[in-house]
């Protein structure tokens, strides 16, 4: 049996070593243009390369995205651009023009070509021609149920890539211009200033569309069973702590699917992890019926900030016997913790210590990026993190 | 370039006689973003009655798996009546037409993303015979396209342009009626909120009108479309006249002078 790849965004160099390391099995990445993030940090043709190669020595993939809504300008540079990103190793490329699509499959066969949700393809017809097109796989939009999932998988051969976890966009993809009309920011070539979550006025009082965010968590297994290719979370533009947390709690559901280990409670503990590391509600949103009134806000932006993340651990003191962090957020004596790992662990302890850079003794962490020591009687692995415990 | 109505009552008569060459009519389950709809009967009858008359469909919703057997069973049937094309957006659509070889010529119609000449040629080569241009396109980039292909294009000349579509029911969800004007506070402009059985969709709240451009356009577009919305009958059979026999300043009078995108570039990077 084919397992399900987990697949998760990175913003940046960092960002696709940590989520690779946490679990992913591929990354979908922005270059220097032609992507739908144009103000995310992206990668150059050096970090590219350095990416594919880490990913690749890990037998994991990255795919590029070169997502956006063309105009006639943006084609100045495209072939050449390409061939660059191509050399780096990229094993696949998310697209929405049927152009590129072609000119892909025709110029770079061996790299996979991947429609994006953009192309918001919702029918097993829209599939069956973009495959002949010679895509490989498509993206669903987001507002395709398991049931419709399923058929489009069943009636048209085609790879499928459903969305996991994430934020969601209110309107369609590639139907929505209202960051176009609002800020002059094409929302199509990258520049979407996520107006859907501004508040508006009305005669009848305030109007409001924000979505709550997508988390799947619960549907693991349907979702498997629906015979789905990859499983994709959102935000390239999310911080460490939560991509590490977000893919490592997938990555330990998957895992335990496939062995037959997930249990209620262990799948509990992720979904309460996941829960405590979002700044918004999550809903199952188009999953099992259409999106209703439980799925959006009403009251405007509804973001809240998130202080358990407590430090990113880099090192370890072997004289102190202590590992080394960068403080993120406050924590004291007493408070009870856990450290997370990328390859699954988790340490439960109560903070009895903390030292300062000069060994000095601290009751509280209240500097973020201070150094911090931390008694604990082995090393850890690079990017393991502390957080406040969860308690389930 | 010929007009085409995308009419929101029936009047069709009082459309002709005032200048209208033909209709683009938004049929009904199977479109979006307007402000009324067209049953197939309703456009069977049109097209017996006025058989020389110009008549396009508009199918321009999101198909879904559920869709697919009456959609094929639609087209089969506007390809019997010989209807002069329909406007689409899912790509299920040219799919069936190749299934069933199919006749009917077809355009087009994808809101936002008919923004350039290769993606057009594209389709040509899959038996696209046009495109409704978006909207959100400079006039110079309205120009580059028209010489990149010979696809025939539709472009806009008067309506409220379509800003966006949410598969959501936005408005029952906050138990508001459709139509509802909403108003962006920082910008002060005005948007509508149209909620059907598709969704709800939103429509600027100024009536873009390309009068300063329309002998020049009339070197571009093959149709001019001019959306009734929710103007009157005599407002609209004035509105029609006006491009008709062509006189700006009343076009204006009525409709204003949103000039759209077509001198107004959007940015997509903020910081370097």
């Amino acid at each position: 049996m084919k397992r399900v790849e987990l697949l998760a965004p990175a913003g940046d160099l960092e960002r696709l070593k940590v989520t690779l390391l946490y679990g992913a099995d591929a990354v979908y990445v922005g270059g220097s243009k032609l992507g739908l993030r144009a103000n995310a940090t992206n990668f150059n043709l050096e970090e590219l390369k350095e990416g594919c190669s880490f990913a690749h020595s890990l037998n994991k993939k990255v795919y590029l995205t070169v997502n956006i809504v063309f105009h006639e300008e943006d084609y100045m540079g495209m072939e050449e651009y390409l061939e660059e990103v191509c050399a780096c190793g990229i094993d696949g490329v998310i697209v929405s023009d049927p152009y590129v699509i072609c000119y892909m499959v025709e110029h770079y066969p061996k790299v996979e070509c991947h429609l994006s949700t953009q192309a918001s393809v919702m029918n097993y017809e829209a599939a069956l021609f973009y495959r002949s097109l010679g895509v490989k796989r498509i993206v669903l939009a987001r507002e395709v149920g398991k049931d419709d999932i399923q058929e489009i998988i069943e009636k048209s051969g085609v790879d499928v890539e459903v969305f996991l976890h994430g934020a969601m966009c209110t309107c369609v993809s590639g139907r929505c211009a209202l960051s176009n009309y609002v800020t002059n920011r094409d929302a199509n070539r990258g520049g979407c200033a996520q107006v859907c979550r501004f508040a508006f006025e009305s005669e009848e009082g305030p109007f409001t569309m924000a979505s709550k965010d997508l988390n799947l968590s619960c549907y693991i297994p349907l979702l498997i069973e629906t015979g789905v290719t990859s499983l994709k979370v959102e935000g390239r533009m999310r911080s460490l702590y939560y991509l590490a947390t977000v893919i490592g709690s997938y990555r330990a559901l998957i895992d335990a699917y496939y062995k037959g280990e997930l249990t209620e409670s262990f799948a509990l503990k992720y979904q309460k992890i996941l829960s405590r590391v979002a700044n918004r509600e999550s809903t199952s949103q188009f999953f099992l019926k259409e999106a209703g009134k439980q799925d959006q806000y009403y009251t405007g932006r509804q973001e809240l900030s998130n202080q358990d993340y407590l430090g990113l651990i880099f090192g370890y003191d072997d004289e102190m016997k202590c590992f080394l962090m960068r403080e993120r957020n406050y924590f004291k004596v007493g408070d009870s913790v856990e450290v997370f790992t990328p390859k699954g662990e988790i340490y439960s302890f109560e903070v009895d210590s903390i030292y300062d850079e000069e060994n000095h003794s601290l009751e509280v962490a209240r500097h973020p990026e201070q150094i911090l020591k931390i008694p604990f009687d082995h090393g850890l692995p690079e990017y393991s993190m502390m957080r406040k415990r969860v308690e389930v | 370039m010929q007009l085409l109505s995308i009419p929101t009552d029936h009047n069709f008569s009082d459309y002709l006689a005032c200048g209208i060459d033909g209709f683009l009519f938004p049929l009904e389950d199977f479109s979006c973003d307007f402000f009324s709809f067209f049953s197939l009967d309703e456009i069977k009858k049109f097209r017996e009655e006025k058989s020389t008359v110009p008549c396009f469909i508009i199918m321009n919703k999101m198909i879904e798996n559920k869709d697919l057997d009456c959609l094929r069973k639609t087209l089969i049937e506007l390809d019997a009546i010989k209807i002069d094309g329909v406007y689409f957006y899912d790509l299920a659509i040219l799919q069936m037409k190749s299934e069933e070889s199919l006749s009917i010529p077809l355009f087009l119609f994808q809101t936002h993303m008919v923004t350039n000449s290769k993606t057009l040629n594209f389709y040509q080569k899959y038996g696209v015979s046009g495109a409704f241009l978006s909207n959100e396109i400079t006039f110079e980039e309205m120009k580059k396209i028209a010489q990149g292909t010979s696809c025939s294009l539709t472009g806009l000349l008067v309506g409220y342009p379509v800003v966006a579509m949410s598969k959501r029911k936005l408005l029952s969800n906050l138990s508001m009626k459709s139509p509802l004007t909403i108003k962006e506070p920082k910008y002060e402009q005005k948007y509508f909120v149209l909620e059907g059985k598709e969704g709800t969709s939103f429509l600027y709240g100024k009536r873009f009108n390309a009068s300063f451009v329309y002998s020049e356009l009339k070197g571009i577009l093959i149709y001019g479309v001019l959306k009734q919305d929710d103007f009157t009958t005599d407002t609209y059979c004035e509105v029609i006249r006006h491009y008709k026999n062509f006189n700006q300043e009343r076009v204006d009078a009525l409709v204003g002078r949103n000039r759209g995108f077509f001198y107004r570039k959007s940015i997509y990077r903020v910081k370097k």
